[in-house]
């Protein structure tokens, strides 16, 4: 058996479950507190006559590999709900941007009231009684 | 045999489902102290004797990892 002295302060509790949890198919681990701020972690190989050396080396890199992946994953917290909300509600919410105008807006929102149907044939009618179009078809006529 | 569980590191949800896992397999006797749970395995089956013990531990740590 071996054991592994851990300082809470430098490494969360989180991240030597994280590792621990890695190793619980060939070793069985074992965590006591062994002071204030520091787990003693025992571990001891399932197969026997197993040199633990470079197990012990193992779980200390993997210690650090967990500590950072947990740290990378509460920085990026945010923009992670921020994308998955965005998707949840089927639009980006971060790039929303300042439109007094209502520019971006689309037909059916700027006119919640109307018909799209109407409205383009109500336009298409405006057009018929155009002065432009009036000329085109005096024109036509004299052709 | 008998295991001092840590109420620091190992939840009381986590040791609760570990015992009820290993109910069937030897007789678990729990009682807790102001710093540990203190956990009493008696009669294991003779195949598992060597072993459970370890397993259990492991099992705990197993679940005290979800509950985290």
């Amino acid at each position: 058996m071996k054991i592994i002295k851990i300082d809470t302060n430098i490494y969360s509790l989180r991240a030597i479950f994280s590792t621990a949890y890695i190793f619980l198919d060939n070793y069985y681990i074992f965590l006591e507190d062994f002071d204030d701020d520091k787990i003693q972690i025992k571990i001891k190989s399932k197969k026997e006559g197993e040199d633990l050396e470079k197990i012990v080396d193992e779980f200390k890199n993997e210690l650090i590999n967990a500590s950072l992946r947990l740290k990378i994953s509460e920085e990026n917290k945010k923009i992670r709900e921020t994308i998955v909300t965005s998707a949840l509600f089927g639009r980006v919410e971060a790039f929303k941007i300042d439109d007094p105008k209502g520019i971006c807006k689309t037909w059916e929102e700027s006119h919640p009231n109307q018909n799209v149907h109407e409205a383009v044939n109500n336009e298409i009618l405006k057009e018929k009684d155009s002065s432009y179009c009036k000329m085109l078809k005096c024109d036509g006529d004299k052709d | 045999m008998e295991i001092k569980i840590d109420k620091k590191i190992y939840s009381r949800e986590s040791l609760k489902k570990t015992i009820q896992a290993y109910a069937s397999l030897a007789k678990i006797d729990f009682s807790e102290e102001a710093n540990f749970f203190i956990v009493k395995i008696d009669n294991p089956n003779e195949e598992i004797k060597d072993v459970i013990q370890d397993e259990f531990c492991n099992y705990l740590l197993f679940e005290s990892g979800k509950c985290l």
